[in-house]
């Protein structure tokens, strides 16, 4: 077990099991490449992608197919890109950042479906895969509902 | 910043590995072909940057968490 700071909780113990490398980095986050996702029953269906090397980067992700049960990553091109194994398609797990928008005093939930985070469970890898070609920007700011 | 003129065709090279290629000229559109090697992120600039925005305000946000998960239940219980 590894004790790590976050600011929401203090120290807590997480498995070094857990422990998520991004090799490219984290857009806006360069130079912090050590992730843990912690999930709780009380936040459910969020999660924190928490840094384990700084408390104050954590941000808040969900499975994009709680909302939205078409939605689609291209799993070979990252795949290739990432230099991960074909096998490893069903250890890949799909997370999008989430956000609050606030538009004439009414607050929604948004998702960024353009960049989505998928994670490798079995090489402990994450990559955050940014589209190149959006056709419709406003997927930056899905409503999540 | 450095700034240099092309025309169509006419190529720029950065570095070992990147050559950048005038393909077309537009009114108000230059298309650019890129050759680098593929572990370099090549993206519009503004497609980054919204990512980045996104995810910065997501981070901010992480000790409101309350306000996601009441606003979740609210939205699910309709």
């Amino acid at each position: 077990m590894k004790k790590i700071n976050t600011k929401k909780f203090g120290e807590i113990e997480i498995d070094e099991k857990n422990i998520i490398t991004m090799p490219k980095g984290l857009p806006g986050f360069s130079g912090y490449n050590q992730y843990v996702i912690l999930d709780r029953e009380d936040i459910k269906p969020f999660c924190w992608f928490q840094s384990i090397e700084i408390p104050e980067i954590a941000l808040i992700v969900m499975s994009p197919y709680i909302f939205k049960n078409d939605y689609k990553v291209d799993l070979d091109l990252l795949i290739k890109d990432m230099n991960w194994d074909k096998e490893d398609k069903e250890d890949l797990e799909v997370y999008v950042v989430i956000n609050i928008k606030e538009k004439e005093k009414e607050k929604t939930i948004t998702a960024n479906l353009l960049s989505p985070i998928v994670v490798n469970t079995k090489k402990l890898e994450a990559v955050q895969f940014i589209n190149a070609n959006p056709e419709d920007r406003d997927l930056y700011y899905y409503p999540v509902k | 910043m450095l700034i240099l003129t092309r025309k169509l065709n006419e190529k720029i090279k950065i570095g070992e590995n990147i050559v950048l290629t005038v393909l077309d000229i537009k009114k108000n559109n230059i298309t650019i072909g890129i050759d680098a090697p593929k572990d370099i992120l090549i993206l519009r600039k503004e497609v980054y940057d919204n990512t980045v925005r996104e995810n910065l305000l997501s981070s901010r946000k992480y000790g409101n968490i309350e306000e996601f998960v009441q606003l979740w239940g609210k939205n699910n219980k309709k």
